[in-house]
Parts: C-alpha cells; structure tokens; sequence
C-alpha cells in the first residue's frame, strides 16, 4: 500500500480493539469500566439510527461490509447482508437478535458424539457471563425456557407474528415444543447504563437491516455507550493494515488509514475483533500469529436451509421480530444420522430479500416470479440453525487479486461435509413436515449458510491452536483475539450471544492477568 | 391478487404521516428516478441487457438495465463474487456475449430481433449453461425490481409504514392502514 504521510506516532494506548461489533465492544466495556485507556478502531462509520435508518432494504446497504470477498468451494457462502457488518457496533446492526444459549453438549462434541472437537472452555465457564449479557442488554424471552440449563430472562416474550404461529400450528399437530424465542430486543421500555431509554420493540420487522427505534440490543446502544461512558474513545473510518512488533516480538503498535492517510497508534495489547474473515485476513497480511499454520484455517458457516410456504391466511412476513418462534427439540433428534443438532425459528421476510432468494434458489423469472410474488403477504418461513464441523477443506487465504484499498482480497472455501448434508436433509425434510401440516401450499427450500465462525481457534495445543482458552496468542506477546474467529467448533445456536460472553470473559482473564 | 390501499396508492401511503422521513426520502427519491444514459456497457451490449431485463421483470417500473450499468460503472459491490466469475463487469460483458451467441444459434437471428417466446427460450437455455452468472443476474435485476414501491405494493408490501410501529401482526391481522387483498 501506499504509503502518505503518518500522524500521530507517539500516541499510546492500553488496549487498541480492532472492530466495534459483538466481540470488540462488550471487551471495550469492560477494560474501559476497569479504568484502561482503551481506542476502538471501527473501519466504517458511526449512526444516528432514527435520523439515518430508512425501513428500506437498498437504502440500508452501507450497513454491510461491501469489500469484496471471493467466495468458493462446492457450497460459496454469501457474504454481505447475508453475515457481514460495518459501522459503530458490525455486525449487531444488522442481526436478527436471535440469541439461544449454546447448550452444555455442544461444547464437547468430540467427548459426547466423537466428532468435530471439544471447546477448551465449557458451558460453565460461559454461564455467568451469558447471565451478565442477558441482564444487560436486556433479551426478552419466556419465564421458563423449555430447553437446557435454567435461566432468567429480564423481560416478558415478543408477540408471536403470523410466521410464528403457523409454526406453532405445524409443530403442535405433530408434537414438537415450541416457544417465544430469546429475542435482543425489549419488550418493555428498558433503561441501558450510558445510553439512556430503549423504547420497546414496536414490530418494525427490521433487525436484519437496522433498528431505527434503539429497542434491538445492537453495541451502538448497549456495550459501547458504556464503554464510552468509563472513558473509551471509539474512531470511526479507521481501517487497520500494519500490526506492529518490537524487537522481542511484542505488540508494539498497529496503524491504520483515516481520510486516506495513514496513522500510528502505539500498544502493548491489540485485541483483534474484526470478524472471522477480517481477523484471519489482517493476521495473514502482517505474516504474524501463524506458527501453528492454523491462521485462516477451519472456517465454519452454520447450516441454515429455510423452507417456505404459501397458506391461505394473510401472513404479511414484514411484521414483528423476524425469528419469533422458536423449538430446540432438534438438537440432538433421536433419528439423527449426524453428530449435533440444530434449532428451528420462524422466519418473517422483507419483500427484496424474498425475491432474491425466489431468484437465486427457484431461478424463477418472468411471469412465473411475478405470480409467485402476488403471494407475498401468504407467505411463511422456518429456517433451522445448525451446527457445523470444522473441516480442513474449509478455509480463508489471501487471494492475488486485489480490492479498491490496495489489499488482496480474501478467498473463502466452503464445501459442506457429510455431516452438514445429512442434518440439512434431515432438517429440510421436517420443516416440510410441518408446514405440511400446518396447511401449507407450493412449499420450498432455499440452501443457504449462515455466520461466519472458526478461523482463529482457540486452544490448549499451540500446535493445533492459534490462541489459548484466555484468548491470547501462542506466537505474539500483546496479541489477543476476540470474536467469533476463536470459536473451535460452529455450536448450535446463533453466534451473537456467545460472542459477547468469550468476549468478556477473554476480558476478566486478561485483567486478572495483568493484575498478577 | 390486486392489493388495494386504503390511502388510495403506494404513494400516498408513503406521503403520509405513517411514513419516518429517511424512510420517505429514501422511497420518493428511487420513484423519481430518470433513466440514465449507459457509462459501463457499449450501446449494443445496453440495447441487449434491456430486452433481457425486459423479459425477466415483468412490466418493471423502473430501468433495471440502466441502474445494472450504473452499479457497474461506479464499481459498487455487495461484498462477495463468486470465485468462479470475473469480476463483475466482466462477466456481465461475457454473459451478454453468451446470451447473444445462443440467441444466433438456436434462433438465427439477434436476441433482441427475437420475439418473446424465442427470447425466453435462449434465456432458459443461459440459464442452464451459464448457471452462475445467470443466476447473479437474475438476483440484481430481481433486488431491483422489487426495491421498487410500485412493485412493493403490487405485492401488498406495507412494512415501510414505519410509524408508529405494528400492533396487529398475528396471522390474519391487518392495521387500517394496510393493503386489503381484493
């Protein structure tokens, strides 16, 4: 890269966080409140939800990470909308907000199903810090949550959506449970230290291309109003390329490029937040963290067919929260012929999402689409979230071809194994159960994966691991990584929830180290 | 289905209080959009993606081809290709190019000389033997299509009536202000 002239050479910081998403902020929160100074560095731009968010998918665009990544394999995952943020608070502006507790067993795949592989750190470690995550940002959800250890949310359910009770309509008649899922966003007026009042969710339907309202718990009203609060500074448009290290090999500094002109930042302790692609990418071009190989490596996407289908009753899918309804009675199914689990969840569909996937999975066009988008406001989702075992054959390397900054653009490969097709089939196949009986007509699966995870795993072994359970790097002194690229294994749940609770405990570790 | 808004039109629903500002701003602007003189493809290859797009999106209301080309031309993504393509410009000048070809072969004749059971017929055909490209195509040309408020409320779309939010969501429910199916 070019290389202008650079500022700022003697500035120091504690802790520079490389992104502001589900990793880097509740992080920031944390070494902030426990008085470091703390610089978040955020690639893309800070909002003002209710003055900048239009309730229209092509205007919220900016809100997805838009360099271009080259997705390849048998099963090319879609980035974009589809999993990758940008601005104050990634990839949270645009989840659904869907935020189940992974379940003991999916942290001991290998021990319980000898296959895939064991977490270095279990459920009871995540516990406290899922309780803390739900107390905080304030996860609606019902009294008594029929699935896994016990737990209380803060808030009453969501109202169920039409999607969400035709669901429920197929799952009673064929005896699978269902419930008001964990949802991210209040149900009540909801007051958020730093920030002020949420107001609750007013079905808006949004979440998957930003809230407008403040009600969904994305960072930029939660974690990071409070990491400001304890004295972070958050620095938007700052895109980091170099990572630096002295002589002994420790983190020394990273810089980055602001208005097209690059800066230094000095540190002894970069934690890196950016994402399953961004981090492994930045690690990649700096030749840094890889003595075990691993940077990059075990890319993993959840298995997330949906399945969909027209019923006579009007559904309008652009109302209430997307993933309504939920059942976890499939996550470990008596029939299985596969090693984990998925959940089920009700799906409500904005109208140009709907027809790209009616384009892309039916290849439907003409007046075969036309008519089958006269049925719109007939129509219902399930989608299922799975887990997905990390693979050798799945894997991020940098490409020779490069983007509008100057870096080479990442390759992503993705093939779904024996496991991920079996679980899908098995999954498709229910699905279609259900809608069966609930009355469905014309129904139809869409073969999609979702999140992206893996690709920094964390581990005992540093030959097997690019970081140990605490989130530190085997290789570099001041490195630490923070996000959803240390998970060892995908998990059956949605990422969000587990993402904030590694990140803080990664947090308490490194505190308590630094205090030793 | 013909869906039927209280308010009189897509429109004036939008134009009402039940409609956020950015929300409005952001529909109205993308309804008075003019059709733009193509920067990105040759007049030929224009003339050609518009009798494509023609057939794909019935009775768009809104000039697909010329904001494919304005995409094209400002070097605007959505963050991922697949591997297997070039870059985009270039696989919609290769795809065009195929599309042309068949059009040649199986009909004799240009595609945009064919009449609309022949062009359907070619474009099934790319559709099977350019699956990737097509299928890119067809995505963009469908995104926008239906990012259009003629088009979303011709499907009964509502859910930019942002204020002051939904109460009536479950199965069969409607606000007063929602689309009615006639």
């Amino acid at each position: 890269m070019n290389s202008p002239a650079q500022r700022g050479g003697n500035e120091e910081a504690d802790a520079v966080i490389v992104g502001s998403g589900a990793g880097g902020a509740p992080l920031a929160a944390r070494l902030a409140g426990a008085g470091l100074k703390v610089v978040v560095l955020e690639a893309g731009r800070a909002w003002s939800p209710r003055s900048d968010f239009a309730t229209d998918e092509a205007a919220q665009a900016p809100l997805f990470w838009t360099d271009e990544r080259l997705s390849a394999g048998n099963d090319p995952i879609a980035f974009g909308r589809n999993n990758s943020g940008i601005g104050v608070g990634g990839s949270t502006l645009h989840y659904t907000a869907y935020v189940p507790r992974a379940h003991p067993d999916d942290f001991r795949l290998h021990s319980t199903q000898g296959a895939g592989v064991d977490w270095p750190i279990g459920y009871d470690d995540l516990a406290p810090y899922c309780d803390e995550v739900e107390a905080f940002i304030g996860v609606s959800g019902p009294a008594n949550y029929p699935w896994g250890p016990p737990r209380k949310y803060p808030l009453g359910p969501l109202a169920l959506n039409g999607a969400a009770q035709l669901m429920q309509r197929g799952c009673d008649a064929l005896g699978i449970r269902t419930s008001p899922a964990p949802n991210a966003a209040v149900s009540q007026a909801w007051h958020q230290p730093g920030y002020g009042m949420r107001p609750a969710c007013t079905n808006r339907g949004f979440c998957q291309a930003g809230c407008s309202t403040g009600a969904k718990a994305s960072m930029d009203v939660t974690y990071l109003p409070l990491a400001v609060a304890k004295g972070a500074e958050i620095r938007t448009g700052a895109f980091v390329t170099t990572i630096e290290t002295n002589r002994r090999g420790r983190i020394s500094g990273v810089v980055y490029v602001k208005d097209g002109v690059e800066q230094r930042l000095r540190t002894a302790n970069l934690f890196l937040c950016a994402g399953a692609i961004e981090t492994p990418r930045l690690l990649l071009l700096n030749h840094l963290g890889n003595a075990s190989g691993q940077v990059g490596r075990n890319f993993m996407a959840h298995t997330g067919v949906q399945v969909w289908g027209t019923f006579d009753e009007t559904v309008r899918p652009y109302k209430g929260i997307p993933g309504s309804l939920i059942s976890e009675d499939t996550h470990r199914p008596v029939d299985a012929d596969f090693v984990g689990g998925y959940l089920l969840q009700s799906i409500g569909v904005m109208p140009v999402t709907y027809a790209s996937q009616v384009a892309r999975g039916r290849g439907l066009w003409g007046t075969a689409l036309a008519e089958h988008m006269a049925r719109y406001n007939h129509v219902a989702g399930i989608n299922i979230l799975g887990d997905c075992l990390p693979s050798p054959h799945n894997f991020v390397e940098l490409s020779d071809e490069l983007d509008g900054r100057g870096l080479p653009k990442p390759r992503i490969h993705f093939t779904q194994g024996p496991n991920e097709i079996a679980m899908t089939a098995h999954a498709e196949a229910l699905m279609r159960r259900i809608w069966a009986a609930a009355g469905a007509r014309d129904t139809w699966a869409f073969q999609r994966n979702a999140h992206i995870i893996g690709t920094c795993r964390m581990g005992t072994d540093l030959a097997t691991s690019v970081v140990d359970p605490d989130g530190a790097s085997y290789d570099v002194p001041g490195l630490h990584i923070a996000d959803n690229s240390v998970f060892p294994s995908a998990l059956g749940v949605n990422p969000a929830l587990t993402i904030m609770a590694v990140s803080l405990r990664i947090a308490d570790r490194f505190l308590a180290r630094r205090s030793q | 289905m013909t869906w039927i808004f209280p308010a009189g039109s897509v429109g004036t629903l939008i134009a009402s209080d039940h409609v956020a500002e950015p929300t409005r701003i952001a529909l109205q602007a993308r309804m008075a959009a003019a059709p733009t003189a193509p920067r990105w493809f040759d007049a030929a290859e224009f003339a050609l993606l518009c009798a494509v797009c023609a057939r794909l999106i019935v009775d768009p209301p809104l000039d697909i081809a010329g904001s494919i080309d304005a995409r094209l031309a400002d070097g605007i993504g959505d963050g991922w290709r697949y591997d297997a393509l070039p870059a985009d410009g270039d696989a919609y000048r290769q795809g065009l190019r195929t599309i042309e070809a068949t059009a040649k072969l199986v009909c004799g004749a240009s595609f945009v000389a064919l009449g609309a059971e022949q062009q359907d017929a070619v474009l099934a055909t790319v559709q099977e033997t350019s699956r990737r490209w097509f299928e890119e195509l067809l995505a963009e040309a469908v995104e926008t299509a239906y990012a259009h408020p003629a088009l979303q409320g011709a499907i009964g779309y509502a859910g930019f009536a942002d204020l002051p939010g939904w109460t009536a969501i479950g199965l069969g429910e409607r606000e007063a202000y929602e689309p009615i199916d006639e």
